[in-house]
Order: C-alpha cells, then sequence, then structure tokens
C-alpha cells in the first residue's frame, strides 16, 4: 500500500522489478544462445524485449496514475529531477566513451601509423611504410575494401535541419505549456514527434544508400565502425526520445500537466534537446572537421 | 584553422547553455522559466551555429570530407 508522508514517500509492493529482472535475464540469455548458434538464442531474445517492454509500459503507466491522482509530494519530485540529472550523467559518460574513440583514433593512433610523433617514428617504417595518414580511413590493412566517406550535405544536413527545427517546436510547446495554452502545447508536440520520426526514416534510408551504394560498413575500419557507432546510438537515443514524447503528447491531450506541474514533459523535453546537442557534435565532429 | 575554432567555440556555449538547463531543471523544481529560458538561448546558438557552418563553406573558409578512394 503506498503512503505519503511530508518528508518521505513509501512506494507500494510492486512487481515490476522482478519481471524487470526476468525480461533482461531472457535478452541476455537469449544473445549468449544465439552467439553459442543455438536455434532458440533469437526467439528467447524477442521474448525477453517484450517482457521488458511489457514491464516498462505497465511501471510508467503506475506512476502516471499516482502522479494524477495526487500520491506524490515535493519530496518525491525533488528525487525524480535528482534521477533525471543521475540519467543524464549516464548518458554523457556513455557518448563521451564514443566521440572519446574517434578523438583518439583521428588525433593519435592514425597520425602515429602514417609517421607523426614519437609513436609514428617507430610504428611506420616497421609496420606500414607505405601507409599515408588521412581521415577518412579504413586504416592501412583496408579493412573492408574501397569505400567512399559519408558526404555532410544531402540526407546529414537535411536531418541536421530537421532535428533544429524539433528543437524549436519542442519549445514553442514548452512555452505554450508555461502559460496553459493547451492547444498550441499538443500541437507543437506533435509537430515535434512528427520531425523526430522523419529524422529516423531518413537515417535508415541513408545506411541503406551507405551499405549498397558506398560499401561503408559498420566493418569498413575505423571510419566505419566509429561512423555507425556513434550514428546508431544517437538515431537509437532519437528513437527512444520520439517514444517519450510520443507518451508526452498523449498525457497532454489527456489533459494532464499543467503550468506549474509538468516535469514529466519538461524532462522529456531537455531529454530531446540533449539528443539535438549530440546530433549536433555528430554532424561537426563527424561529418565536418 | 581559425574557423575551426570558432566552430568549437560555439558548440561549447551550446553545450553551456544545455548544461545549465539541467542544473535549473533540478534546482528551480519548477519555480521558475529559468529551464525554457536556457533552452531557448540553446536552440538560438544552435541554429546560429548550423547557418554559420553553411556561411563558411559557401565562402570556402571550410570543406566536409570529401570523397575518400
Amino acid at each position: 500500500m503506498a503512503a505519503t508522508h511530508d518528508g518521505y514517500y513509501l512506494p507500494h509492493g510492486t512487481k515490476w522489478p522482478i519481471m524487470g529482472s526476468i525480461g533482461l535475464s531472457l535478452l541476455l540469455t537469449g544473445f549468449a544462445l544465439k552467439l553459442n548458434g543455438s536455434a532458440v538464442g533469437s526467439t528467447t531474445m524477442i521474448i525477453g524485449v517484450l517482457v521488458v517492454a511489457a514491464m516498462m509500459f505497465l511501471w510508467f503507466g503506475e506512476v502516471i496514475s499516482e502522479s494524477e491522482s495526487g500520491s506524490y509530494n515535493k519530496q518525491v519530485d525533488h528525487s525524480f529531477r535528482w534521477a533525471m540529472g543521475w540519467f543524464i550523467f549516464s548518458e554523457v559518460m556513455f557518448f563521451a566513451a564514443f566521440f572519446g574513440a574517434l578523438f583518439y583514433a583521428r588525433v593519435y593512433s592514425v597520425p602515429w601509423l602514417g609517421g607523426e610523433g614519437a609513436g609514428g617514428i617507430s610504428t611506420n617504417p616497421v609496420l606500414w611504410p607505405n601507409f599515408e595518414a588521412v581521415w577518412p580511413t579504413n586504416g592501412p590493412g583496408d579493412i573492408g575494401g574501397a569505400f567512399e566517406a559519408m558526404p555532410a550535405w544531402g540526407i546529414p544536413a537535411l536531418n541536421t535541419i530537421i532535428l533544429l527545427s524539433s528543437g524549436v517546436t519542442v519549445t514553442f510547446a514548452h512555452w505554450a505549456i508555461l502559460r496553459n495554452r493547451r492547444p498550441q502545447f499538443v500541437l507543437w508536440l506533435l509537430a515535434t514527434v512528427g520531425l523526430g520520426f522523419l529524422f529516423v526514416g531518413l537515417q535508415a534510408y541513408e545506411y541503406i544508400h551507405a551499405y549498397s551504394e558506398m560499401n561503408l560498413r559498420l566493418t569498413t575500419g575505423v571510419y566505419g565502425s566509429t561512423f555507425y557507432m556513434l550514428t546508431g546510438f544517437h538515431g537509437a537515443h532519437v528513437t527512444i526520445g520520439a517514444i517519450m514524447l510520443s507518451v508526452m503528447t498523449w498525457r497532454a491531450m489527456k489533459g494532464h500537466f499543467s503550468a506549474e506541474n509538468h516535469f514529466g514533459f519538461e524532462a522529456a523535453a531537455w531529454y530531446w534537446h540533449f539528443v539535438d546537442v549530440v546530433w549536433l557534435g555528430l554532424f561537426i565532429f563527424v561529418y565536418w572537421l | 584553422m581559425l574557423s575551426k575554432i570558432l566552430v568549437i567555440a560555439i558548440f561549447i556555449a551550446v553545450l553551456a547553455s544545455l548544461a545549465s538547463a539541467l542544473v535549473f531543471l533540478i534546482k528551480d523544481r519548477g519555480g521558475s522559466t529559468r529551464t525554457a529560458k536556457a533552452l531557448t538561448v540553446r536552440v538560438g546558438i544552435s541554429i546560429g551555429l548550423f547557418t554559420l557552418l553553411f556561411l563558411l563553406w559557401w565562402f570556402g573558409l571550410i570543406t566536409p570530407h570529401g570523397i575518400q578512394r
């Protein structure tokens, strides 16, 4: 039984954490089975994903009901805000690792292989005397064969315009709820979600083009692997953000949120801005500089 | 090189406005419009940065990665 006190909140007994543990166990067991060539690996993984998705849907639904019924006090609100802060800290570390890998490859390891600096003096003449360090590269071993680099103009620039526009529309939605203008709030949220899924669709098209026409694959040496790891994980985050904002749109339509109480929306909106800024970083460092 | 430094400096300003919005989201507890204001600044600088990239390219001061091999 849930109980609210002035200083703290006692959550009710809940089945969602154990359901999540079972789902994740099935997912990882399925993955291990798949790696070992088992026929049931993929099926086990799909069941695991479905169990986790159901757990999240039901658990978040319960949190929304509790919030709307007024069960949460200021202390709960405060804990949600700090949880958001730590979640974002983990996200920043996650992307920092991949940007760091790109930085290391471009600034250190590739120039060393090409003969630059103290590392290059010993590495280049012995291992790869004919290798010239230029970026983009799949390395001196020519892993994956000849490829074309992804140009900045075209879909990447169009996708940047789409995401920046979605940043504008979500900001309009933000100001609309702060002024209690619900119709505009819903409308701008719908526009943001639409732009988000449009981005994902174009990114998928770009990947198909890269694989089929440009021989640019995850296996295309250091350029291919950093390109797909960065843009792929970013694409996954855009998908998650668009799903979050879809839920916020549905809640806005149901009359949830007000000028004074809208943390769920504000956190999802901030996440969307974060995903937008990560893309801007990708656009600059992967496609331009 | 100067163009690249300018692009990175403006990108750092984008990161700073985004980070300040998160601080306001946690500290103000919904009691102010500082989060929304910081995010509005974030969007404004980002659009400015994209426009700058376009202009630098237009005037030949910066070139994206071309076709390689």
